[in-house]
């Protein structure tokens, strides 16, 4: 398999893990994003329905929202520089704004604008009356203006901020996701990752998303959940467990993670050994042009030594000026200099060339690349074995009441409502998550406890034989 | 140990559970679960697996001594002697700041099976002389996921010896030097008869004569056998004194004028070389650092070098004790070209040159004036200009001082700039020589 198709393969691979997280994702949060709306037509007698984009979106609300947002920031900013200037006199402000005996009016003058603009452009909401003119207008209203801020406005502009999130995150997580399946960067599949996931957790925060819940309530409800794994069996459990569509929401999530780590780890192991391959190609390439660059510019004579033939290609110049950037301090003919390094280096290059067996293979790094196939092969039996250790540790940790049974606790314990909340799974998690590093560690230990035995004996073995020499 | 990739998942695992566990959300929970489980789970595999006493690492390089600004072909090779593989390994090779990388890279990033031996390779510019060590080797081992990792520095160093540059002597080559400058005997010839090549006069015959020498024409006109006689060619001894005391280190980077002077040194070794005049080097500050007596013979001028490609400004200049340390050992009539900047003033240089020509020595001061050495005048600003010529007046006055007493010992002292360093060194020893200096 050459490089193009392996790369493309790892695309495709990437694609298919991020679009199937993504409809994880849309399927659970697309009502907070698009709104059903559903119509009757009396002269067809027939329902349509329709999904509209949810209100924020519309030009009307969008100005609501807008306006919200303004009267927030202007309060905050007014009340600040209120508060600071009565704190320190007039240190605080600008020396434009303390020649200026009116320096609030000035500030609501360009407030009037603002709001006069936002009004004419997103139906600002509010009457023109109200809009502030003047110093004492401000003060009028400002008490007003405190509870509406604080109040209904505060509510509306949240909740408004809260819708908006959504769309913003899917559509930072869909750009990303992208990026990542093009640059195959680390950067971009943790961004895309954690927005996606972000917006499940925003819709969990008001309880408006529940994944699988409808189709899978007797297992996943908070009370019940427990409680079948007890009395139905650990078979039962695991059967219900797998096939749970909120297993499989966040198994196809995780996948994404996984997925995306190794077909990284496939394209870091094998790319940088064919850029670097591209890369001296390129590079001597560059070199043989410049050596065989006008002789006007490696000798003396004809023209100015501080003029690059424009014959050469915008690489060779780069290079060149690379080159000759090295030179600074000799201040005299470095262009010239430089050419004759060049000229040199491809002499030399072509002297390894004949002289050092696999010296061209070994610059180019082509043997360092290890085979697309064999790498492929170890990554899937790899993901396989890693996803299915994942999988098989997760459904231990969900056994907590068998576990606690198995341990002997009392009945009114295990039945109780404390024990049947999600945060029960840490009492396995904990234990079962700290004993791989627990076991990493003793195996460390072991191995190094191994090797400090093998240098002792060594010593000894030494020791006796110059006592025996 | 936990790579911040395996960290960031760690704590998005930890994010997401406490976030289900607080909005009682399944989903969340589990995705916690397989995140914080997914991070841990591969670790007793990757401690089994990695064992970095299992690498050995080697490097070559296709030459240990080489010229500056030459190019060093680095070759690195990683095998993999345990029983396991390393799936995801990187090798950063270091080497000193004041090489440059000019082809390839030092770092490969690859993946090794059990026994595999793989192989990477880059050239090097050296650019400043001296001893300079390549290496360590980091090598940095990760998981398969990049979520652990375990790093070593190998100290694998391989020591390179870096002798001054030969450019001048490759554009002297170029410019057809060996053409012009003679390469069998040289331009200096005695009054003395003997197994020259210059016409001396024509004799008659005597037995033991070489047949080759009768001169067949001369023999027919005077009808008695006549004989051709040539000047004795004879080759001078040659002593390259070089104080290398910290004020010799002023300059620019890389063209002080300690640089400039070895730069020299190495070009006056091979003239005199290849003119089979017998040469040496002895470099001193408040001691002597190398001393290389004059000799003849390829292998000597790579000695020259040796003795040159470590030294470095450091000290004062102790002029007469070393003066006679050098006497004791260098034969006398030798040509002394002593590289100094004259900035002693202790009157030490006077005591020494004394010594150098009791001992009927002829001796040549080249002495690179150190304002010229500093910067270019043209980059100077008018401020920068005017108090650079004040301290150059002054320096000038104390050299005119030490020059008329060095000239009263018959001692040639030579003023120097970078621009004209080497062509007058060159062209004082092609003189020295045409005067038939230092003959026995």
């Amino acid at each position: 398999m050459d490089s193009t198709r392996f790369k493309l393969s790892l695309r495709i691979v990437a694609t298919v893990s991020f679009l199937s997280s993504l409809l994880v994702v849309l399927t659970n949060v697309w009502s907070h994003v698009l709104r059903e709306v559903r119509f009757y037509d009396g002269s067809s007698n027939t329902w349509y329905t329709f999904y509209k984009i949810f209100e924020v979106w519309s030009p009307n609300n969008f100005g609501i929202f807008v306006g919200d947002l303004w009267r927030l920031i202007d309060f905050i900013f007014t009340i600040m520089v209120r508060e600071l200037d009565k704190a320190a006199g007039q240190i605080f402000l600008p020396p434009l704004a303390q020649l200026s005996s009116n320096f609030y009016e000035n500030i609501l003058v360009l407030e009037f604008f603002a709001e006069l603009f936002t009004s004419k452009i997103w139906f600002y909401p509010y009457p023109l009356s109200l809009l502030l003119s003047s110093v004492q207008m401000e003060y009028l209203i400002w008490p007003n203006l405190w509870t509406i801020v604080l109040g209904d406005l505060a509510i509306t502009t949240l909740w408004s901020l809260y819708y908006f999130l959504f769309p913003l995150l899917l559509l930072v997580a869909l750009i990303t996701g992208v990026v990542f399946i093009w640059k195959i960067k680390m950067k971009y599949l943790v961004s895309s990752f954690i927005c996606l996931q972000s917006t499940l957790a925003l819709a969990a925060l008001t309880q408006m998303v529940n994944i699988g819940l409808a189709s899978n309530t007797l297992f996943f409800s908070s009370t019940s959940f427990f409680i079948q794994i007890l009395y139905g069996g650990v078979t039962g459990a695991a059967i219900s467990f797998l096939t749970s569509p909120l297993f499989f929401s966040a198994l196809v999530s995780y996948l994404y993670v996984e997925i995306g780590f190794q077909v990284i780890y496939m394209d870091e192991v094998t790319s940088p050994a064919l850029e670097r391959r591209k890369m001296i190609e390129e590079q001597l390439k560059v070199v043989e042009e410049i050596a065989l660059a006008p002789e006007e510019l490696a000798t003396d004579g004809g023209k100015e030594a501080s003029k690059i033939p424009s014959t050469l290609s915008e690489e060779a110049i780069k290079f060149l000026r690379s080159i000759i950037e090295m030179k600074i301090f000799r201040k005299k003919k470095v262009e010239k200099e430089a050419v004759h390094d060049i000229r040199r280096l491809q002499a030399y290059v072509e002297k390894i060339y004949t002289e050092i067996p696999g010296a061209r293979e070994t610059l180019t790094a082509v043997a360092a690349s290890p085979g697309f196939g064999k790498v492929a092969r170890s990554a899937i039996v790899g993901t396989l074995l890693r996803v299915g250790g994942v999988i098989l540790f997760s459904f231990m940790c969900f056994m907590v009441l068998l576990a606690l049974k198995q341990f002997g606790v009392p009945l009114s314990i295990i039945e109780s409502i404390e024990v049947s909340q999600p945060e029960a799974v840490l009492v396995l998690l904990l234990p079962i998550a700290f004993s791989f590093p627990m076991a990493a560690f003793i195996i460390g230990f072991v191995k190094e406890y191994g090797k400090k035995q093998t240098r002792k004996e060594e010593k000894s073995k030494e020791k006796k034989e110059k006592k025996k020499g | 140990m936990l790579t911040s990739r395996g960290g960031v998942v760690i704590v998005s695992g930890v994010f997401c559970l406490a976030f289900g566990f607080s909005t009682v959300n399944y989903y969340l929970v589990l995705l916690g679960i397989f995140l914080i489980l997914g991070s841990v789970i591969s670790m007793p595999y990757f401690e089994l697996a990695v064992d970095l006493d299992n690498i050995e690492i080697k490097r070559t390089i296709d030459k240990e001594k080489v010229f500056s600004e030459d190019f060093v072909f680095v070759a690195v090779s990683v095998r993999n002697k345990g029983r396991l593989r390393i799936d995801y390994l990187e090798v950063f090779d270091t080497y000193p700041e004041i090489f440059t990388l000019v082809l390839g890279k030092s770092i490969m990033t690859t993946r090794l099976d059990p026994g595999e031996e793989k192989v990477f390779s880059y050239v090097l510019q050296c650019r400043r002389r001296g001893t300079h060590k390549i290496g360590p080797v980091k090598l940095v081992v990760h998981d398969r996921l990049g979520l652990h990792f375990e790093q070593k520095i190998f100290e694998v160093y391989t020591e390179l010896l870096i002798y001054p540059s030969y450019q001048d002597i490759r554009k002297l080559e170029a410019m057809g030097g060996r053409r012009t400058l003679g390469r069998l005997f040289g331009i200096h010839k005695t009054k003395q008869k003997g197994m020259g090549t210059e016409f001396f006069g024509i004799r008659n015959y005597f037995p033991m004569d070489e047949y080759r020498r009768i001169d067949w024409k001369a023999t027919a006109k005077t009808g008695d056998i006549m004989v051709r006689e040539f000047e004795t060619e004879k080759n001078i001894k040659i002593l390259i004194l070089l104080d290398t005391s910290m004020s010799m280190g002023g300059g620019l980077p890389d063209n002080t004028k300690l640089d400039y002077s070895i730069r020299a040194t190495v070009l006056l070794a091979k003239l005199a070389l290849e003119r089979r005049d017998e040469v040496g080097v002895a470099a001193f500050s408040n001691k002597v650092h190398s001393y290389v007596k004059p000799g003849m013979g390829k292998e000597y001028f790579y000695k020259i070098l040796e003795a040159l490609a470590n030294l470095e400004p450091q000290g004062g200049a102790r002029m007469k004790e070393v003066m006679e340390w050098v006497l004791k050992r260098t034969p006398k009539r030798s040509f002394y070209i002593l590289f100094t900047d004259l900035e002693d003033t202790s009157g030490e240089i006077i005591e020494a040159c004394k010594l150098a020509r009791a001992n009927k020595n002829y001796l040549l001061v080249i002495s690179p004036f150190g304002p010229w050495f500093e910067a270019y005048p043209g980059e100077m600003t008018p401020v920068q200009r005017a108090l650079a010529e004040a301290i150059s007046e002054e320096l000038l006055e104390q050299r005119k001082k030490m020059m008329d007493e060095l000239v009263k010992m018959d001692v040639e002292v030579i003023d120097v700039g970078p621009d004209d360093f080497l062509p007058a060194v060159v062209s004082q020893y092609l003189k020295a020589k045409k005067k038939g200096v230092a003959l026995r």
